[in-house]
Order: structure tokens, then C-alpha cells, then sequence
């Protein structure tokens, strides 16, 4: 190429002055250029692709603990009413007037024992 | 030559091989693309329904039944999650061992498990709503072919407190008795099916956009009953059936102004976390005997007689009226009188309730208007309560009285009512002389306790005008007063009124009255002047004792003496003295007098010593049977107060007179 070059005929146009004209960068520059451009395209593919195979995993992680999350809250919502119902049984009347009678030896108050405050 | 045509020939079959191959392998592409094509695009719905059937499964997000709360917020039904178990038979290995591990911890008979799990239906229940112990322990079995699934139980904590009124389910939940059936499309819950994705373990995962709904409630019921009352009513009402053997027994305690029911029970109770096996169709599991079984009234019908003359003018209070003596033919039957008196007034005959002075009056007033007024006030009718089961009673037709009937009719025999009947009837003449719906359920709750729907009562007619329930209320003053025939039913401190009776009770067997069975009846309502709560209380087949003023008014007297201060009515009549073992305040010490501003007097030296003597005196003179002296102070009477001057109690401004706020 480069016996072509100088074995050219010189011609009266300067090549500087044309701004038209741009030399072509060597051949390698050019091979260098586009195996890196595809190297980087390819790295952020790569990047892009693990990025997104990642998000999934995440996503069926977040799923498989959200589920988790969902029936740990409705056993504890399950609890939380058994206990509910337990301290309704605990103000049951009749269980609380045994015990008044029976543990605490309580008593209706008689008519004379008890004083109005107005 | 030769050399060149062979490689021609050489070179052309590898051409041709070539092209073959080319050809093949585009056509091996083709065919794949195709193929995926065909995948992907023409059956693409098919493969992702298929996808999607192994990927996907619904649960149901549960919707609990909705609570019944009493009218102070305290729970009375509750529904919690209880596990059942099922299993397919043909997937049990061994279900001989199965169903006697299982026997052990459900405590059945083996064989039966055993009959079920052999069974040719895919799926079976072996045991409904287990308790949490038995699921645990089945649960680390890890039988293949058992499963447990999720179901609701439903509790009711206060147990046969108010049992007849709210009500039971069947295991499937829906409503059967009480306020369960009559707000069953309330209460019933709604499970929310959702979509979820499970991997190929079987896992669950969420991966919807928005988070999975919580479990919710569905709408609940707040009564008007309220428990405390309940149990004071319940309570007495046993006491009452216990000592006098009677056969059954019935309470309705209603607010005065409102119709509301704040308690209604009937003795023998019912608890409904306990629902006996139904031996026969008869079997009345759970009824409420207070809504859906008719009495004989007695007596106490006298008073809606009286409404009715005296609403007509037919007859007037000073009007006086011949009792024979206590015998007397009237209509061609003897009428008897349980003491026989002489000329009675028309109050008096509410008093000392004649049967004959009731007779004379019903046929002065005639079978057209006193039918007329039986059905105004509700008698032979529904009153429109939220129950279900509710009897109408039993009321003749009018066109078919005979005179007979129309007699006996004035002291409640050939009459039917219910003692809710009875009730919201009294709380005509209570309340002025208008009738209202009575009702038990107060709001409609949505699943976070808020009230959405308010119910109340419907004044729908008015029966007697004011002034005749004015009347008739002052007759039944006097029967709670000295010689009336429930003398002492006024709780103390406070005043009633009311009615006693005391009905016959038809033999089924021989269709005429049994002498040896009555029913014991006390219907009012305490305050006497301002009426807060009436009360019926009906008593069957006493044994011992038959008058509605002995077995009847003491469970309606100690109802009331209960209720009344539960409810903040204050007592309308002086306390009596308190005994001397309480302390008083000493109005003459210097501490009240400082409080009340006044100076204080120097105190005598020995002063406090010799009040300290005087009580020791007091205490040692009731331990001996004396009449204490020390706290003996008058308390002034009703009548004695408003004997004194009227200014006495007013407030006073400046010097000018009293002015009374």
C-alpha cells in the first residue's frame, strides 16, 4: 500500500486543503475500533442480561417470602382471634360470679349496706 | 484426460452432495422454525393455559362470619379457624394402621375411621373441626392420602348466657336458631378466591402487582340484649324454678322508652357450644320458649280490660261493681273469685283482682270493642321481633265468643299470649298509651366494629290515650302497695307497679283445666312514675306455691333491684337508715364542717370518746338482740316530705322567692 502510495501520481489538489476528504484510518485502527466497540456492546449485554436474570430472581425470591410473610400473618391473625374469643370467655358473668362467690367469698350487698351519693 | 474427467466427476458428486447436504440442513431449520412456529404462535394460547394450570392454584382468602356483640360491645359469637380432616382412599398405604393411630388421637373407634378411609369415594371427611392439638399431632403423622383443610367453628364465650337468643350454626355455618338464622345474609361470611403461583415443590410465591388481601370479617350484629341483665335474669329465674319445681320458666326484661329487649331467657337454658344429637323431629334444640309458646295470661290481662272500658267510657274510676261475695253465675258458669268481697271500685278490682268485677266489666264492654283492643295491643298477632319462631298467640276469632268467653276473657283464660307479647303489651300502658315493635338487634356492623345500619322501634299506633294509661298505671300502683296482691314487690328504694296473675292450665289429655297446675305470672314495670324497665316473669306449673305474687314478683323484685342500679336509675325513694356496723360521716365533726364551710365547733375534750363508747354500746346491744340506739334516726317518708313546705328543697336566689331550675 504503501509502494501504491508513492508510486502515485502527484496531482495539483493538496489533500490538506479539501475538507471533503477524510482519510480512512489504517485498517487495524479500524479492527481495534469495532472489536471494541463489541466488546463493550457485549459487556453491557452481558451486564444488561445478568442484570435482568437477577431482577427475576428477585422477583421469585420476594415471592416465595411474601408468601411466607402472608401465612405467617394469617396464622398470627388466627392466634389473635383464638385469643380474642379466650378473654370474651374470661368476662363470661356467670365464671366471674362463681369466682366472686367461691374464691373471693363476695356477696350481693344487702339493701341496708348500700348509701346513695347524690 | 482420464485424470481430469475424474476430478470432474469427483468434483460434481461432491457438488451434489453438497447442495444435498445444504438442502437438508436449511430443511431441518425450516422444519424447526415451523415447529416453533407453530408452538409459539399457532397453539401459543393452548401451551400457556397448560402452563398456567400447572404454575397457577386459587386459595380463598377467608371472610370470617360476623361477630354478635351484646349491647355493650362484649362479645356473644365468635368464629375462629379450626382444621378438618380429609382423605382420599384409595391413596392410604395401610388403612387398618392409619385408622388406629388415628382413633387415638381423635378418640373414635377405630373401625369406624377405618369404614371411612376403605371407602370407594375419593374424598371424605374422617373428622370435622378438630381441635388444635389433635390437627398438630396428625398433622406430624404424615400419612399420604390424609390432609387437613382450613374450616370456622363458631364459639359463643358466655355460653348459655342469652344461648336461646343468639342462636346456633350447623357445621357448615349457617344459621339455625336465633339471631344466627334471622341475620344469616349478614353475618354469612364471603371467602375471596385469589390466584397464586406455586413452583414445582408445591410452594407457594406471590408474584402478583398487589399484595394479597388480608383476612377479613363480614358483617356483624350488635343486640339490644345486654349480658349482665341476662344473667341477673337468668339467675333468678333458676333460683325461682329450683324452689318451687316448676316446669319451665320465662323472663323478658324490656328498656321502657326504647322497646328495647334488654334480656329475655327461658328456663331450662341453652348452650349453644353444646348442640345435642336431634333424637327426633321434635326436638326443639334451642327454642325460645319466651317468643314461641302461648300461656294462659290470667290476671294479669285484667289491666288491658281496664284500658279498654275506661279508653270507651265505659266505665269510670269511681264506679262501683258487685262481687257477689266471691261466687257468681255469670253466661251459665260459675266464676270464682280467690277472696270474695263485696262492692269493689273499679281500681279495686285491679287491686284485689276479681275475677267477677273482670267478668262484669268485659260483658259491659262488649266482645266487638274488646276484641278490638286484645289485637291493638298486640295480642294475636306477631310483634315483628328479629327472631324466627315467633308464635302469634292464640286469640278467637271474635265472630265465634261465646258470652262464656267473652267473661272469661276479661281475667285472661281462653286467651293465648307470649310473654313477649305480654310484655310489649304492658309497654303500652307504660309508655303512654302507644304501641311499638319490640326489638333485640340494635345495629349492623361492618368488619371493623362500625355501625351501617341502625335498627329501631316503629311506633306504629296508638291504643288508649294518655289519660286512660295514666289511669290504669295508678290502678297498677296500688296492687304493689298494702293489701294489693304483690305488696312487696317494689325493690328497695325504688316504686313499681304491675299486675300478678295466676292462670289454669288447660290438661291436654282430659281438654278441661287441671286443679293441681297453674301458671304464676308477675308483669310491671320500676320506676313506678318514670318507667325505665318492665319486666315479665312467667312461671309454669309450680309446685308448692301458685300465686303469681309469691312465685313470680320476688324473681321480678330482685330483676329489678339488680338491673335498676346496673342502669344508673337512681332511687326515688330515701334510703333507709343504714345499719349501724357501717360507719357514717359525722355531721358535727370539724372535717365536714370545714368542707361544708361552716365553722367549726371546738370540740369538748372526751367527745370523741364518748361517741367511740356509744358504739361499742350499740355493738354489744345487737349482738344481744337489742335495739341498737345510736344510728336510730327517722328518715322522712315520701308523704312526709311533700307535706312540708314546697320551698324547703328549691333552690334559692337573692331574697326574692324561690326559683326552681
Amino acid at each position: 500500500m504503501k509502494k501504491a502510495r508513492d508510486s502515485a501520481p502527484t496531482f495539483s489538489i493538496k489533500l490538506e486543503s479539501d475538507p471533503g476528504f477524510q482519510q480512512r484510518a489504517p485498517a487495524p485502527v479500524r479492527m481495534g475500533a469495532w472489536l471494541a466497540s463489541a466488546i463493550i456492546l457485549g459487556a453491557v449485554f452481558v451486564v444488561c442480561a445478568v442484570f435482568y436474570v437477577w431482577l427475576y430472581v428477585q422477583q421469585i425470591q420476594n415471592g416465595y417470602r411474601l408468601s411466607r410473610v402472608y401465612e405467617e400473618g394469617e396464622l398470627l391473625s388466627t392466634v389473635q382471634r383464638k385469643l380474642t374469643l379466650e378473654w370474651s370467655r374470661f368476662r363470661d358473668p356467670q365464671r366471674l360470679g362463681e369466682i366472686g362467690r367461691n374464691q373471693f367469698g363476695l356477696a350481693p350487698p344487702r339493701p341496708d349496706q348500700k348509701v346513695v351519693m347524690r | 484426460m482420464e485424470r481430469r474427467e475424474q476430478r470432474k466427476s469427483l468434483n460434481s458428486r461432491y457438488r451434489s452432495c453438497r447442495v444435498i447436504f445444504h438442502f437438508v440442513v436449511i430443511a431441518g431449520l425450516c422444519a424447526i422454525v415451523a415447529k416453533a412456529f407453530h408452538l409459539q404462535v399457532i397453539k401459543h394460547s393452548f401451551w400457556v393455559n397448560r402452563a398456567n394450570a400447572c404454575l397457577n392454584t386459587k386459595f380463598t382468602v377467608p371472610a370470617y362470619r360476623g361477630t354478635i356483640y351484646d349491647k355493650q360491645g362484649r362479645v356473644l359469637s365468635y368464629s375462629v379457624p379450626q382444621r378438618s380432616l380429609y382423605g382420599f382412599g384409595g391413596q392410604i398405604g395401610d388403612p387398618a394402621r392409619t385408622a388406629v393411630l388415628l382413633g387415638r388421637i381423635l378418640d373414635e373407634p377405630a373401625p369406624a375411621i377405618e369404614k371411612k378411609l376403605t371407602s370407594s369415594n375419593h374424598f371424605v371427611w374422617i373428622k370435622r373441626q378438630l381441635t388444635d392439638q389433635q390437627a398438630i399431632e396428625i398433622e406430624k403423622l404424615k400419612i399420604p392420602g390424609l390432609n387437613l383443610a382450613d374450616e370456622y367453628k363458631r364459639f359463643y364465650p358466655y355460653r348459655q348466657v342469652g344461648g336461646q337468643i343468639v342462636g346456633f350454626v350447623n357445621i357448615d355455618g349457617v344459621g339455625i336458631e336465633g339471631i344466627e338464622k334471622s341475620f344469616d345474609d349478614v353475618l354469612q361470611g364471603k371467602p375471596i378466591p385469589v390466584c397464586q403461583v406455586r413452583d414445582g415443590g408445591r410452594k407457594p410465591l406471590w408474584l402478583n402487582a398487589s399484595a394479597p388481601p388480608d383476612p377479613a370479617e363480614s358483617c356483624g350484629v350488635r343486640l339490644t340484649l345486654d349480658t349482665f341483665i341476662q344473667y341477673i335474669a337468668e339467675n333468678e329465674l333458676e333460683k325461682t324454678v329450683q324452689k318451687y319445681r316448676a316446669r319451665s320458666a320465662e323472663v323478658v326484661v324490656m328498656a321502657a322508652e326504647t322497646r328495647e329487649v334488654l334480656a329475655m331467657a327461658s328456663w331450662p337454658f341453652f348452650d349453644p357450644n353444646i348442640i345435642p344429637e336431634k333424637k327426633d323431629s321434635k326436638d326443639e334444640i334451642g327454642r325460645d320458649h319466651a317468643i314461641s309458646d302461648a300461656f294462659e295470661p290470667g290476671s294479669t290481662f285484667k289491666v288491658f280490660l281496664m284500658s279498654a272500658a275506661l279508653d270507651q267510657n265505659m266505665v269510670r274510676i269511681n264506679d262501683r261493681i258487685n262481687c257477689e261475695g266471691g261466687k257468681c253465675m255469670l253466661a251459665g258458669h260459675l266464676i270464682n273469685d280467690v277472696h270474695g268481697h263485696g262492692w269493689l271500685t273499679v281500681q279495686e278490682v285491679i287491686k284485689y283482682s276479681s275475677n267477677i268485677g273482670a267478668a262484669k266489666i268485659a260483658l259491659h264492654l262488649g266482645s266487638e270493642k274488646y276484641s278490638r283492643y286484645i289485637h291493638d295491643f298486640g295480642f294475636g298477632s306477631l310483634t315483628g321481633i328479629d327472631l324466627p319462631g315467633e308464635f302469634k298467640g292464640l286469640v278467637r276469632p271474635q265472630k265465634r265468643w261465646r258470652p262464656i268467653d267473652l267473661a272469661v276473657t276479661g281475667f285472661g283464660q281462653s286467651i293465648g299470649v307470649t310473654p313477649l307479647q305480654l310484655t310489649n303489651a304492658i309497654a303500652v300502658i307504660a309508655c303512654g298509651g302507644e304501641y311499638g315493635t319490640p326489638i333485640i338487634a340494635g345495629n349492623v356492623l361492618d368488619g371493623q366494629g362500625r355501625s351501617i345500619r341502625e335498627i329501631q322501634s316503629t311506633r306504629t299506633r296508638r291504643v288508649i290515650s294518655r289519660k286512660t294509661a295514666d289511669q290504669v298505671r295508678a290502678m297498677m300502683e296500688l296492687v304493689t302497695e298494702e293489701g294489693g296482691t304483690a305488696a312487696h314487690v317494689a325493690p328497695e328504694g325504688y316504686t313499681a307497679a304491675g299486675k300478678t296473675g295466676t292462670a289454669q292450665v288447660m290438661d291436654k289429655a282430659t281438654r278441661h283445666y287441671a286443679s293441681d297446675k297453674y301458671t304464676s305470672i308477675f308483669t310491671g314495670y320500676v320506676p313506678a312514675d318514670h318507667p325505665k324497665l318492665i319486666i315479665s316473669v312467667v312461671v309454669h306449673e309450680p309446685q308448692g306455691a301458685i300465686y303469681g305474687g309469691v312465685v313470680a314478683a320476688p324473681a321480678f323484685r330482685e330483676i329489678a333491684a339488680k338491673a335498676l342500679p346496673y342502669l344508673g336509675v337512681m332511687p326515688s325513694v330515701p334510703n333507709p337508715a343504714p345499719s349501724p356496723n357501717i360507719r357514717a360521716a359525722d355531721a358535727a365533726s370539724a372535717d365536714v364542717k370545714r368542707a361544708s364551710g361552716q365553722k367549726a365547733v371546738v370540740e369538748k375534750p372526751g367527745a370523741k370518746l364518748a361517741q367511740k363508747t356509744a358504739l361499742k354500746k350499740s355493738a354489744s346491744t345487737k349482738s344481744s338482740g337489742a335495739v341498737p340506739v345510736v344510728a336510730k334516726k327517722t328518715q322522712p317518708t315520701a308523704k312526709a316530705i311533700l307535706r312540708e313546705a314546697p320551698g324547703k328543697y328549691s333552690l334559692k336566689i337573692g331574697e326574692q322567692g324561690a326559683r326552681v331550675y
